[in-house]
C-alpha cells in the first residue's frame, strides 16, 4: 500500500518541488518526501511477519532515519503515529487509521518549535478531522473522506500562509500529504491506475496563478538571506525532543526534532552551521550530518523557474557536491561554490548511502561529485552508478585537488567540458599532508617510530621529522615548491594559530620566490595540509 | 571634411595614438572628496595610482556632461560629413546616455551616430582606432558607423584583477561579487558580457592568472587586432603583449596601454587586460 504510494509519488516529485516556497523557496520539498518514502518502504520490506503492528514499527523507524527536510521530518510524525496505534494489532481497521491520525496530528505538531499553519500541518490536521467524522466506516470509507478533505485543505493552503499567496501557489509539503493518501486510495480501490500526475488544486484566495511560482515572487525573495539548512542524527542525547528542540532555538529556527532518546532526528534552518554543529556535539554523538547551502539552492530554484519560464531546460543546471574534513575546508569549498557538502564526523569515510543522499539533496540535472580521498572513491563510484547517469565523479583523492577542481568548475560549461576541465586541474596540483605516524613501520626504506611527525606527498611518505613545521619545510622541498606559483598551508585542529603563523614564515623564507597562503583549514588529525600549483 | 570620430576617456587609447588618429576624446571626472578632475588632463597615471592606493579618500567617477558632449560636437561638426561618437558599455556607464541626450542639443548639421560597443576601456580603443582609421580613409558617414559597429560586434576584452576590491568598491562588481571575502585569495578574471562585467575564471597565483588570461585570448584567435592594457605593471604588460603578438596574423605589434584614472579605479593596482578583436575571416 505504502510501495503503491511511494509510486505515486515519483511521479509527482517535480510538480511538488515546482511548489515549494515556504519556508524557503528552494524546490526540494518533493524530493524530500519521496526519500523519506523510500526508507520506510525498505526498512517495511525487511519485515518478515507481515504483523499490522510489525511493519507500522518498521516503517516509523525508516522515515524516522531516512527523513529528509522539513516536510520528511513532519512525514515521518505520521508513520510514527501509525506504529503507536497499531502496537500489539495484527489488522488495521477504519478506527485504528483514524486514531493513527489523530495521532500524527499531536506528535506533528510537537515535533516542529513553531507550528505554522497553511501547511503539512494543517492538511494533516484536516485529514484528521475528516477520518475520526467517519467513525464506524471501511478503511477505504476514511481514505476517501482523507482525500477529500486533504484537497481541500490543500486548495486552502494560501488562505492560511501569506507566503503562499505572494507566490501564487499551494503549500508544497500538503500537496505531498495528498499525492500519499491518493496512492493509498488508488491502490485500495483497485481500479484507478496507481501511476500519473496527482492534479494539483487550485489556489483559493491568491490573485496570480499559473500553477507555478510567480515571477515577481521571485523577484522578491532574490535578496533574502536562508543560510544553511542542517540535518543530522544525534545519538545518546540524554535529552527529549523538547529540550532539544528548546536548545536548537538558541543558534537556529525552522527547528524540527523527532525521535527518542536513543536517536534523534533534527533538522534545522541557520545563518552558519558551525554554532549548530558545535551545540549539537555538546549534546551527544551526531551522524550522518548534511549541511545544504539553502542560498544556493534558492538561487538555482530561482533560476530554474525562470529558465522554464522562458522555455528552457532547468535540468541542463550542474551542481558541484563534495565531501570534506574539517569547517575551514568546508567554508572554502562552500565559497567556491559547491552546492553541498558532507563533512563526516573526524576521519571516518561516508557510506554509499551518506553519498547517495548528499546527491539527492542537489536537485540540478547534473551533478558532479568530489570525493577528496581515495578511500571515498570506491563508495562514490557505487553511489554515482546508483544515481544514474546524472552523477558525475570527478576523481579527487585529496582536498586540495578538490579545491583545484572547484576552481575549474564553470556552470556555463557542459557538464562533460567541466569534468574534463576539473580532471585536469586536479592533475596540476601537488599536496603535502603533515600528520602523527599511527604505528611504528619501514615504508619506502625509512623507519618511522609511532607518534613521529610524518609527511606524505601525494600520499608517499617522504620526510620524518619532530616538529610539524619542519616536515612541512621537508615536504615542500621535495615536492619542488620553488617551481611553483603558489604554496597553500591549510592548518588543521592539532596546531595553534600563532604555530600555523610561524610555520607559513618558515616556508616563505625558504621559498622567497613563491606565493605563500595561509588559510584555516580545521582538518581533524593532520597538523597541516598543504598544496603546491 | 571627412567624418569626425569622438570617444571618451574610458577607452584608454594611449593620447599619442588619439592624437594622430585625430580622434577627440572627451574627458570623464574623478573625484577625490571634493576634488574635481578631468580623467588624462589634469592627473597623471602614476599621481592617480599612487593616490588611489594610499590616498584616504576613494576616488568617484563620472561621465562627462551632456554639456560636454554637446561642446564638442559643436567644435568638431562644422566642415565635417558626420560624427561617428564610440561609447563605453551603457551597462557600466552612463557616458552613452549623456552623448544621446546631446545629440538632439548640438547645433550641427551634419549627422551624428553615438554607438554604445557594449565594451570598456581599451576593447572600445580599438573600435575607435578602427573607425578612424575607416574615417581616415576617406569612408564616408554610412561606412564609418557599420565599422564601429561591426568592430564593436567583434570585440572582446578580459581582465585579470589582482582584487576584486576596487571593483566592489566602485560599485560595478556584478556578477563576480561570489568570489568576494572569501577564505582563499582568489584573482578573478572578468569578461564584458552583453556589456556586463561577468566572472569567466578564478585563479590562485598570480602567473596561473596571467597564463589563464592568455588562454582565453587564445580561445577567440584568429584575431585582427590586440591590445594589452594594465594599472601598475608594466614589466608585466611588455611580457604579455610579446605573448599575444603571434595571436595577429601578420605579427602587428599589440596596442599597449595604460588603464586611464576611470578604469584604474574599478580595475585596481595590479590589473592586467587584453583586448581584442576577433577575425571575420574565421
Amino acid at each position: 500500500m505504502v510501495a503503491s504510494a511511494t509510486r505515486l509519488f515519483e511521479y509527482n516529485i517535480e510538480a511538488i518541488n515546482e511548489l515549494n516556497v515556504f519556508p524557503v523557496p528552494d524546490g526540494d520539498t518533493g524530493t524530500n518526501m519521496f526519500l523519506t518514502l523510500r526508507d520506510v518502504v525498505k526498512e517495511a520490506e525487511g519485515v518478515t511477519s507481515g504483523a499490522a503492528s510489525d511493519v507500522s514499527a518498521a516503517m516509523a523507524r525508516g522515515a524516522l532515519m531516512g527523513a529528509r527536510g522539513n516536510s520528511g521530518v513532519i512525514l515521518s510524525q505520521v508513520f510514527k503515529g501509525l506504529a503507536l496505534e497499531m502496537e500489539g494489532r495484527t489488522d488495521l481497521d477504519a478506527d485504528h487509521l483514524a486514531h493513527a491520525l489523530g495521532r500524527a496530528r499531536t506528535l506533528a505538531y510537537k515535533a516542529v518549535g513553531q507550528p505554522v499553519e497553511g501547511t503539512l500541518l494543517t492538511v494533516i490536521a484536516s485529514a484528521a478531522e475528516a477520518a475520526a467524522s467517519v467513525a464506524g466506516g471501511t478503511v477505504q470509507e476514511v481514505i476517501e473522506a482523507v482525500c477529500d478533505a486533504a484537497r481541500n485543505a490543500v486548495a486552502l493552503t494560501p488562505t492560511r500562509l501569506k507566503v503562499l499567496r505572494d507566490a501564487g501557489v499551494v503549500d508544497a509539503g500538503g500537496q505531498g500529504f495528498l499525492v500519499i493518501m491518493e496512492g493509498v486510495r488508488r491502490y485500495l480501490a483497485d481500479d484507478d491506475p496507481v501511476v500519473g500526475q496527482v492534479t494539483v488544486p487550485e489556489p483559493i484566495g491568491v490573485d496570480v496563478f499559473g500553477g507555478l511560482v510567480s515571477e515577481a515572487f521571485l523577484d522578491t525573495t532574490d535578496q533574502e538571506v536562508y543560510g544553511y539548512c542542517i540535518q543530522f542524527l544525534l545519538a545518546g542525547a540524554q535529552l527529549g525532543p523538547d529540550a532539544v528542540r528548546d536548545r536548537m532555538a538558541e543558534s537556529a529556527d525552522s527547528a524540527v526534532v523527532v525521535g527518542t532518546e536513543d536517536t534523534l532526528k533534527v533538522h534545522v534552518h541557520a545563518v552558519e552551521p558551525d554554532p549548530v554543529m558545535h551545540l549539537a556535539r555538546s549534546l551527544g554523538t551526531v551522524s550522518e550530518a548534511t549541511v545544504t547551502d539553502m542560498d544556493e539552492q534558492h538561487r538555482r530554484f530561482s533560476a530554474g523557474r525562470r529558465r522554464a519560464a522562458e522555455g528552457l531546460d532547468a535540468q541542463q543546471e550542474i551542481s558541484v557536491v563534495a565531501v570534506v574534513w574539517g569547517d575551514g575546508l568546508e567554508q572554502v569549498f562552500r565559497e567556491l561554490g559547491a552546492a553541498a557538502v558532507l563533512r563526516p564526523s573526524g576521519l571516518s569515510n561516508p557510506s554509499v548511502n551518506d553519498l547517495v543522499r548528499l546527491i539527492e539533496t542537489v536537485a540540478s540535472g547534473s551533478v558532479i561529485v568530489l570525493s577528496n580521498h581515495p578511500n571515498v572513491l570506491p563508495a562514490s563510484d557505487q553511489a554515482a552508478g546508483l544515481i544514474g547517469g546524472r552523477a558525475h565523479l570527478v576523481r579527487t583523492k585529496t582536498m586540495p585537488q578538490g579545491i583545484a577542481a572547484m576552481l575549474a568548475f564553470d556552470e556555463n560549461k557542459s557538464v562533460e567540458d567541466n569534468v574534463d576541465a576539473m580532471e585536469r586541474a586536479l592533475a596540476a596540483v601537488k599536496t603535502g599532508e603533515v600528520c602523527y605516524a599511527e604505528r611504528s613501520a619501514r615504508i619506502n626504506g625509512r623507519s618511522v617510530v609511532k607518534g613521529e611527525i610524518i609527511g606524505l606527498l601525494d600520499r608517499d611518505l617522504v620526510a620524518v621529522g619532530d616538529d610539524p613545521s619542519d616536515v612541512v619545510v621537508s615536504l615542500l622541498l621535495a615536492s619542488e615548491a620553488s617551481s611553483g606559483d603558489l604554496i597553500t598551508v591549510y592548518w588543521g585542529e592539532p596546531v595553534s594559530a600563532e604555530a600555523a603563523a610561524s610555520a607559513r614564515d618558515r616556508v616563505l623564507n625558504e621559498f622567497p620566490e613563491t606565493e605563500v597562503e595561509l588559510v584555516r583549514g580545521g582538518q581533524p588529525s593532520y597538523h597541516y595540509i598543504v598544496s603546491v600549483e | 571634411m571627412a567624418v569626425r570620430v569622438v570617444t571618451d576617456s574610458t577607452s584608454d587609447l594611449p593620447p599619442g595614438v588619439a592624437q594622430s588618429l585625430g580622434v577627440t576624446v572627451v574627458p570623464c571626472y574623478i573625484t577625490f572628496g571634493t576634488e574635481d578632475l578631468k580623467d588624462g588632463v589634469d592627473l597623471s597615471g602614476d599621481q592617480f595610482y599612487e593616490r588611489l592606493v594610499n590616498g584616504s579618500v576613494f576616488p568617484k567617477t563620472s561621465q562627462p556632461s551632456v554639456g560636454d558632449f554637446k561642446r564638442v560636437y559643436e567644435e568638431v561638426g562644422p566642415g565635417s560629413d558626420g560624427i561617428v561618437s564610440v561609447h563605453v558599455s551603457s551597462k557600466v556607464s552612463g557616458t552613452y546616455n549623456s552623448a544621446t541626450q546631446a545629440v538632439p542639443e548640438a547645433a550641427v548639421d551634419c549627422p551624428i551616430e553615438v554607438i554604445d560597443t557594449y565594451q570598456a576601456s581599451l576593447a572600445v580603443g580599438l573600435i575607435v582606432r578602427e573607425t578612424a582609421r575607416a574615417a581616415q580613409a576617406g569612408g564616408d558617414f554610412e561606412t564609418v558607423a557599420r565599422v564601429a559597429r561591426d568592430t564593436a560586434a567583434r570585440s572582446e576584452f578580459v581582465v585579470l584583477l589582482d582584487t576584486l576590491e576596487y571593483l566592489e568598491k566602485g560599485g560595478r562588481v556584478g556578477k563576480a561579487a561570489a568570489l568576494l571575502g572569501g577564505l582563499l585569495r582568489i584573482r578573478p578574471l572578468i569578461i564584458l558580457r552583453d556589456g556586463a562585467v561577468d566572472q569567466l575564471a578564478k585563479a590562485r597565483s598570480r602567473k596561473g592568472g596571467i597564463e589563464r588570461l592568455l588562454d582565453s585570448a587564445r580561445e577567440f584567435a584568429p584575431l585582427d587586432e590586440v591590445g594589452v592594457l594594465h594599472t601598475t605593471t608594466p614589466d608585466e604588460a611588455e611580457a604579455l603583449s610579446a605573448q599575444v603578438r603571434d595571436l595577429v596574423p601578420g605579427g602587428q605589434e599589440p596596442l599597449l596601454s595604460r588603464a586611464g584614472p576611470t578604469i584604474g579605479t574599478y580595475a585596481g593596482p595590479g590589473a592586467l587586460g587584453i583586448a581584442l578583436v576577433r577575425s571575420d575571416r574565421a
